[in-house]
């Protein structure tokens, strides 16, 4: 079974090549629990739209010869966490804030853990050096803490310090 | 979060899973206050902060000095009242500053406080404390912490007298902590008194599911109770290790290790010049010898069916043999990193045991071995043997600290281009003193580009070494843009302080980028 169809959620049919797409857990796990053996089969994808899809195919397509990634054991972290961006990466995610989250969302929902590092370390980024009110606004939240609670935390912040 | 909840953005802001991704990788140097600027966005990110799996704060158990210069633990006896419990899974107890009567009993009820109301919740301890202390950490430890994971254990000494000058206290033993798996034992002295041992032996006792270890000189404590020990450090400095050292110091080394001969997967002895890169220390000739003949007639290392790294950063103390005979792959069939180096600056220990194992591979070979680090070494000459003695490396890292006449970069790139390797790091070695001439050596070396996938040449400590001369001609950039093309499939090429200038610099960085060549100047 060289090929898969993947169906967005926008009811569209993508045909991939499925040592493509292995980097997806989720879809992995999709392809054998729905039993598909034949290539016209197509494997339901409804927390992604078209766009977004065609951007994880992409990516799933420069990496395809990556080596699978090592997870984390929780309780042992690395030494050393892989921070660099490399050149094509770095390229690729250059995107709206819109666009980088729906790919953000589709990387968690396929279970691609190179798309999600990615992705999380460009929302990492945007982050560093601000402050809650930058952040915010950045992202349109809304402060839902009391002024008890934020008073709380900042009294924690006088007897705490970074791991 | 705001009302327009189906929005990407809201929606992916407000999953834990994705939030922890995000938070595991937020990386704060500067300021404490950007990592609680996460906790003050909203309800949903504090939470998530607060119960990552990893914790990223630590929660300093302290009273808080005022300003007239006395110590009042009401304040944190306060925050206690209404402090979200999770912050008390990574706690710090440094009695540093509090060593005066009222200050140790202000320190003490803090420490009391947070483990009678907190117990359950204590994951992580930091632990640096004087003597006098011992019994109150022993009677927290025998009645909390059930689910004490890791724990860091640091002395305060007030006596250089190793101890002999301490009261003696008997404690009984601890209760079983099956959850602790990791132990380390800081002395930036070098030593810890007898009493501090016998306390850190008690927590070893009540650890059997310990897989961690580290360790400074002259204690190495019994493991007959650990069943799993897999991964054990010493660190010190060669002034520590050969300090007051005995040959019972090295057959106790030698006992520890066979304890855990059968489980261990890695053994690393740091020195604090190659792996911390402190300035290295002057030992005397006089010190040093007695020292390095004691290890030679007392320490054995056993066979290890198991260990795949081992860090020997003292190999003028300890050899392993004159060429690794007590590593090689009939007694440490699993090995795959092995990382040399050595401490004292007049001493040529690594350099010898290289060219003992290239000059005969035939007696000695380690076919297992993938990577391997050299560090302090002073000729390039041995490199060139190194591929028949070590058939399957991988990874060759060769690193040169602050030692007179530094070994040259050309040359050592020129010695590796045989090695046919896969990933090649080269560290503060002496580095030519225009940007051409290290691309000139590329060029010459093409070839080593077809198994490269990655390279590192990292020149000078500060930026200010940073002083070559660009001085590219028509002609040579040409020849870079030849070198970088050659580079093209490779995974990451790192180089630091060797940067290209001006009109040169922008156009091969445009080539660089236009090409999706994963070259990074550092």
């Amino acid at each position: 079974m060289p090929f898969v169809n993947l169906e967005s959620s926008d009811g569209d049919l993508v045909k991939v090549d499925v040592d493509v797409i292995k980097c997806s857990v989720t879809i992995n796990a999709l392809i054998e629990h729905l039993g598909l053996e034949d290539d016209n089969e197509v494997v339901p994808l409804q927390n992604v739209g078209t766009e977004t899809l065609h951007k994880v195919l992409a990516w799933a397509k420069h990496h395809k010869d990556d080596l699978p990634s090592v997870d984390d054991d929780e309780d042992d972290p690395p030494r050393e966490r892989r921070t660099d961006i490399t050149t094509w990466d770095a390229n690729f995610i250059k995107m709206e804030q819109i666009q980088l989250f729906d790919l953000i969302l589709a990387a968690n929902y396929l279970d691609i853990s190179g798309l999600l590092d990615l992705g999380c370390k460009i929302v990492a980024d945007m982050i560093k050096g601000k402050t809650a009110d930058e952040i915010r606004t950045m992202f349109n939240i809304v402060n839902d803490l009391t002024p008890q609670e934020q008073e709380q935390i900042r009294k924690e912040n006088e007897w705490c310090e970074e791991k | 979060m705001e009302n327009i909840e189906s929005s990407p953005v809201a929606k992916a802001l407000s999953n834990p899973l994705i939030l922890r991704e995000i938070f595991s990788r937020v990386d704060v140097f500067n300021f404490n206050d950007e990592l609680f600027a996460l906790r003050l966005v909203c309800k949903v990110w504090n939470e998530v902060f607060v119960s990552m799996s990893i914790p990223k704060i630590r929660l300093y158990v302290q009273p808080k000095w005022e300003d007239d210069g006395i110590c009042d633990a009401t304040p944190f006896l306060a925050l206690c009242i209404n402090m979200t419990p999770k912050l008390a899974r990574s706690l710090v107890l440094n009695q540093a500053e509090f060593f005066k009567r009222e200050q140790t009993m202000a320190f003490t009820s803090t420490m009391i406080h947070v483990f009678d109301k907190f117990t359950d919740y204590v994951q992580h301890l930091e632990v640096t404390i004087e003597p006098s202390l011992i019994p109150l950490l022993h009677q927290m430890m025998s009645n909390f912490c059930p689910n004490l994971k890791t724990m860091i254990f640091e002395p305060i000494n007030k006596s250089k007298a190793g101890g002999t000058s301490l009261e003696e206290v008997i404690l009984p033993a601890l209760p079983l902590t099956t959850n602790l798996t990791k132990f380390s034992i800081n002395a930036e002295c070098g030593f810890i008194p007898t009493q501090f041992q016998a306390f850190a032996q008690l927590v070893i006792n009540s650890a059997p599911n310990l897989t961690t270890f580290e360790t400074v000189p002259h204690f190495y404590p019994d493991f007959s109770t650990v069943k799993n020990l897999k991964i054990l450090s010493i660190n010190t400095s060669l002034k520590q290790l050969v300090h007051n050292v005995s040959a019972s110091d090295f057959k106790e080394l030698t006992r520890m290790l066979d304890q855990v001969s059968g489980t261990l997967e890695n053994f690393l002895i740091d020195g604090k010049y190659t792996s911390s890169w402190k300035t290295p220390e002057t030992v005397p000739t006089a010190k040093f010898l007695p020292a390095a003949g004691l290890a030679s007639a007392n320490f054995k290392m056993p066979p290890m069916p198991k260990l795949t790294t081992l860090w020997n950063d003292f190999t003028e103390i300890l050899r392993f043999g004159n060429a690794l005979e007590d590593i090689r792959p009939d007694k440490m069939p699993n090995l795959t990193e092995l990382s040399l180096s050595k401490e004292r600056t007049k001493s040529r220990s690594v350099g010898h045991i290289i060219r003992a194992i290239t000059a005969n591979p035939s007696c000695v070979s380690f076919p297992g071995i993938k990577k391997l680090s050299i560090s302090n070494i002073h000729h390039t000459q041995p490199l060139s043997g190194l591929r028949t003695a070590f058939p399957a490396l991988e990874t060759l890292t060769i690193s040169r600290q602050l030692e007179s006449n530094p070994m040259c970069m050309l040359r050592t790139i020129r010695a590796c281009v045989p090695l046919q390797l896969t990933h090649l790091h080269l560290q503060y070695l002496s580095c030519p003193k225009a940007v051409k001439t290290l691309w000139k050596c590329f060029s010459s070396n093409l070839i080593m580009f077809k198994t490269l996938k990655t390279l590192e040449i990292l020149c000078g400590y500060y930026e200010t070494d940073n002083s070559m001369e660009d001085g590219l001609n028509q002609k040579d950039l040409i020849m870079v843009k030849e070198v970088l093309t050659e580079m093209a499939g490779m995974i990451s090429v790192k180089i630091q302080n060797v940067k290209f200038q001006g009109k040169n610099g922008q156009e091969i960085i445009t080539f660089i980028l236009k090409n999706e060549i994963p070259l990074r100047f550092i």
